[in-house]
């Protein structure tokens, strides 16, 4: 079967997006660039939400890229990752909903987005590198 | 299961990345089959056995936990 993925290259893209991004809005914070903080005051929101864009097109491009050699365990590392990453996802929507142990930090589907993608690619280098074992 | 992927390759003096090549699959998936992380399909069990000229029984071979 045709895998329908993004040429490697497309990892070190996503890579260099999420990096830019991230020092943009460093540098708008930390060095208090006029440009770009007339940007962010004169719309934030929009601002913020291109940058969440970026940000997650950045992600988007590293978790579609395939592997410089793309063989079946590159894709059991996929797979392995995407069960895990479901299944921790599942797990903290269940423990948001418990009044008790609201968590407000992933209240909002970017923050949750966010974490899923972070934990999709440990999983998904810790799979590689043989730190998470096929048990039969 | 067990395997004598290690045991095999370097019987026929070849390095793991010489081995990937051969077989068309990357360094890190033969790294992972010899240490036993990671159990191969059938179709790259018989390109290893093929790759090695070994039987395939004798490359993989089940232990008595498998069966349960």
């Amino acid at each position: 079967m045709k895998k329908r993925l993004l040429p490697p290259v497309f990892k070190m893209v996503g890579i260099a997006i999420i990096l830019l991004s991230l020092i943009i809005l460093f540098l708008a914070r930390a060095l208090n660039i006029v440009f770009i903080r007339d940007i962010i005051s004169h719309d934030k929101e929009l601002f913020s939400q291109i940058g969440r864009s970026v940000f997650f097109t950045g992600f988007l491009f590293i978790l579609l890229a395939r592997e410089k050699v793309e063989d079946e365990f590159a894709d059991f590392c996929r797979l392995t990752a995407f069960r895990i990453t479901f299944v921790t996802g599942l797990i903290a929507v269940i423990l948001n909903s418990i009044p008790i142990l609201n968590n407000k930090n992933i209240d909002n589907s970017y923050h949750f987005l966010l974490i899923e993608c972070i934990f999709y690619i440990i999983f998904f280098y810790a799979t590689k590198k043989g730190l998470i074992r096929y048990e039969k | 299961m067990k395997n004598n992927l290690r045991y095999y390759r370097e019987e026929k003096k070849l390095t793991q990345e010489e081995l990937a090549k051969m077989a068309g699959v990357s360094r890190q998936s033969i790294i992972s089959i010899e240490k036993g992380h990671y159990i191969p399909t059938s179709l790259l069990a018989l390109k290893l056995s093929v790759v090695l000229k070994i039987k395939t029984e004798d490359l993989f071979i089940l232990e008595t936990k498998d069966w349960k």
